[in-house]
């Protein structure tokens, strides 16, 4: 153990003497996101173009009111330009390529959500377009998860409502009054015949739901649209905009309990894109500049079979695997370093925090998984240009699957079926899950234990190789 | 004692080393001299345990490398041909870690360190990162960290190779004052001046295998008083073997590239009268050299090949 240590110490020493490598790999995800962001967060120039939209409303009801008036809102009015239209003037549009496609609400709409059962959007696509259409798809699939996130959330004052309701036509039934009609003229009976004390618990019910859920529910509802795509963790804010997030949560919930309390729009300060952005794509990219730093860290032991060093290492008193595992540990340790540096820089930049411990153990995790894969593929490829050519692929494809590069959702399902089997997927999920959802160890368990299993799997099995290879003087 | 016994090396089915054996006492330097390509370094992989031999045994002080290779490269320093040293560390910190490999530690190390910097006059420059170095200088750095545990055995692979004649006697002093203190050398070398210099037994290596070996003097008692000459001149083929061919005492070497080798017998003057016969008989010489008894002339005699060959 002391020669392993002894190698270790001397290739951190040469790593500080020639840092260049460990430095350029530290600022790459960082210049790298920045471009990224800077061409896709923009505000200004970068604006998304905006895409007309027809809503034919043929249910006229108070849920059908509500989503058309939520499309008219200030953050979606700056992608989607809504039109009111019937069937045949948004079918006539379409035609004539006015618009990018229709969502219809089909009548019973706001009865069927009223009564909690299945209700059901229709869309209506534009085919002579080609990107709009999807935006309006994307909108009609946003609705929906609002509203049956919205029904689930209210089923218990909506219970009560009804029980009211009936309670009161039970009354009037009595009493010789008006019962029945749709969900509209049930809010106005409700008000008719409700007392105090149950609108009251009734508030309360509701209040108590939207309070309880509003965190989880309100950012995500604001944030999706802006940068994430739906199922894909979403960046948190800096510490003044996610107070004013949760100012505007309180009062919603405060006053009327409506999901449409946070305006996005105003809480959008002029970098807030660029941001998020940036926030999205970075751990992505520092999980593909530590693979590549690792990759040039155990191509180094070639480095050294070239200068002389390792057969002069191999002609003293130690074992030839330890010597391969000293030269893996100082990979592992450059790298975590330089995962620790990009964290530190990171929190500087952007205020994100994350459990350090957890940190540390799956940033430490993921560069065995790294250095063992690479150790791997060297092994395999039983010669530093073949490991070289043979590492740059896996490398690349497994950034290309692992969602270094192009988020997830923006990629076939079958590739998304692909992801989980590369090692930038997990280190994507797990640093993304640190930072941005104040998670601990056990919100990355599932990510630590696969970059053990093939950091010790793939780190002995790569040794192994390794070393016949060097023995053999392939 | 260092000892080798019927070692022998494939590469892809070639015999890179061909039943060597060797035995080297305590404070003796032995020169395995030969030209690139004769199996030195090979010989010397196997000895230092980064080649393991395909057949044959390699003990030290009755050691066996096979029975148990960390205890055996503990007692060995290996200076290899090529200065295998980390130009962004400083000469000290290459030998800490070449230190800290062997088992050395704090004082200990540190001591060592001063000593072998001392030794081969680093010094000075102890602090400085080794790509500043002149290649002589890396040279004496290499060598230093050969010593720096003080081996029982100590295996130079052309430690002087491409350095200036300043630098070269300062490794041969430092590598006479090593032996001297009972380490066990084995020196390879294609320069003739210095295996008859530095050592005390050479072994004259060739196509893997060791052709000739003793002392200076034995190796010279083989070539005998006869003197090798070299005759060069456009000869027609079979014409040099017609022109000696009545003369017993004259063996042929080699013939090739406008080039004929003769070695003539123990007689004095006797390569003159052969040359005046050889110009009589008409063979046309255009140049003429002739060596005394030596090592160059022993390895024409035994390889038919000059050493730089």
């Amino acid at each position: 153990m002391r020669r392993v240590l002894t190698i270790l110490q001397k290739d951190l020493l040469r790593r500080w003497r020639s840092p260049l490598a460990p430095v350029v790999f530290l600022l790459f995800p960082f210049v790298f996101s920045g471009l990224i962001a800077l061409a896709f967060g923009s505000d200004d120039d970068g604006r998304m173009p905006r895409f007309a939209l027809a809503v034919v409303d043929e249910d006229g009801g108070i849920v059908a009111r509500l989503v058309r008036g939520a499309l008219g809102q200030d953050q979606a009015a700056e992608y989607l330009e809504v039109r009111d239209a019937t069937l045949p003037e948004a079918m006539r549009a379409i035609e004539h390529n006015r618009i990018a496609g229709a969502i219809v609400i089909p009548a019973g709409f706001t009865q069927a959500i009223w009564n909690g059962e299945r209700a059901e959007l229709r869309v209506i696509r534009n085919p002579a377009q080609a990107i709009g259409p999807l935006a309006v798809e994307e909108t009609a699939e946003f609705l929906a998860l609002l509203l049956s996130g919205a029904r689930g959330l209210l089923a218990e004052p909506l219970a009560r409502i009804r029980e009211s309701i009936a309670e009161g036509d039970g009354a009037a039934a009595r009493g010789g009054g008006a019962k029945g009609g749709d969900a509209h003229g049930e809010v106005k009976r409700l008000r008719d015949w409700a007392d105090d004390a149950q609108v009251a618990e009734i508030s309360i019910l509701v209040n108590r739901a939207m309070a309880g859920a509003g965190r989880f529910l309100l950012p995500p509802a604001i944030r999706i649209e802006k940068a994430a795509a739906p199922g894909v963790p979403i960046p948190r804010q800096s510490a003044g905009d996610a107070a004013d997030a949760a100012g505007q949560a309180g009062a919603g919930a405060d006053t009327t309990g409506s999901t449409t309390g946070g305006s996005p729009a105003n809480e959008k300060p002029a970098s807030s894109t660029f941001r998020t952005v940036f926030q999205f794509v970075l751990p992505g990219m520092a999980a593909f500049a530590l693979f590549i730093l690792a990759v040039g860290l155990t191509a180094d032991i070639f480095a050294e079979r070239r200068a002389g060093t390792l057969a002069r290492q191999m002609a003293a008193p130690l074992r030839d695997v330890e010597l391969i595992f000293g030269k893996m540990l100082a990979t592992v340790t450059v790298g975590a370093i330089v995962a620790a540096l990009m964290a530190l820089i990171g929190a500087l930049l952007l205020g994100a925090r994350a459990d350090p411990a957890a940190f540390v153990l799956l940033a430490l995790t993921f560069l065995l998984a790294v250095t063992g894969f690479v150790t791997l593929l060297y092994g395999f490829a039983r010669n530093e240009q073949r490991g070289a050519t043979l590492a740059s692929i896996v490398l690349m494809v497994m950034a290309f699957l692992g969602g270094s590069f192009i988020p997830l959702d923006s990629l076939p399902g079958f590739v998304r079926g692909l992801a989980p089997f590369t090692l930038n997927y997990w280190a994507i999920e797990g640093f993304q899950t640190l930072l941005f959802t104040d998670g601990g160890i056990g919100s990355v368990t599932t990510a630590l234990l696969v970059f053990l299993a093939v950091g010790l799997g793939s780190g002995f099995g790569g040794a192994a190789l390794l070393r016949r290879q060097l023995v053999r003087g392939e | 004692m260092l000892s080798v016994q019927n070692l022998s090396r494939f590469f892809s089915g070639l015999k890179a080393v061909d039943r060597i054996s060797l035995h080297v006492e305590p404070g003796e330097i032995y020169g395995l001299l030969g030209p690139n390509g004769a199996g030195k370094t090979t010989t010397i992989s196997c000895v230092s345990g980064l080649l393991a031999p395909d057949e044959g045994t390699i003990e030290l002080d009755g050691l066996a490398l096979a029975a148990d290779p960390i205890a055996f490269k503990q007692r060995i320093g290996i200076v290899p041909q090529e200065n295998a040293l980390y130009g962004d560390l400083t000469a000290r910190e290459n030998l800490s870690f070449w230190g800290g490999l062997a088992g050395l530690r704090g004082a200990r190390l540190r001591e060592r360190i001063a000593a072998v910097l001392r030794e081969v006059g680093l010094e000075e420059r102890a602090r400085e990162p080794v790509r500043k170095f002149s290649g002589g200088m890396k040279r004496r750095l290499n060598l230093a960290i050969g010593m720096i545990h003080e081996p029982r055995l100590l295996l130079l692979d052309e430690p002087t190779a491409g350095i200036d004649p300043q630098a070269r006697v300062r490794i041969l002093d430092t590598v006479r004052g090593v032996a001297r203190a009972g380490t066990i050398i084995v020196y390879t070398t294609h320069y003739l001046e210095e295996a008859q210099d530095l050592c005390q037994r050479i072994g004259i290596m060739d196509h893997g295998r060791i052709l000739a070996e003793g002392t200076l003097e034995e190796l010279k008692r083989i070539v005998g008083e006869g003197e090798i000459l070299t005759l060069r001149g456009r000869f027609e083929p079979g014409e040099v073997e017609q022109a000696i061919a009545g003369d017993a005492g004259v063996r042929l070497v080699a013939v090739e590239s406008g080039q004929a080798l003769l070695a003539t017998g123990g007689e004095r003057g006797e390569a003159a009268a052969l040359l005046a016969r050889l110009l009589k008989a008409g063979l046309p010489v255009a140049d003429i050299s002739i060596q005394p008894p030596n090592l160059q002339s022993l390895f024409l005699k035994l390889t038919g090949r000059e050493l730089r060959d």
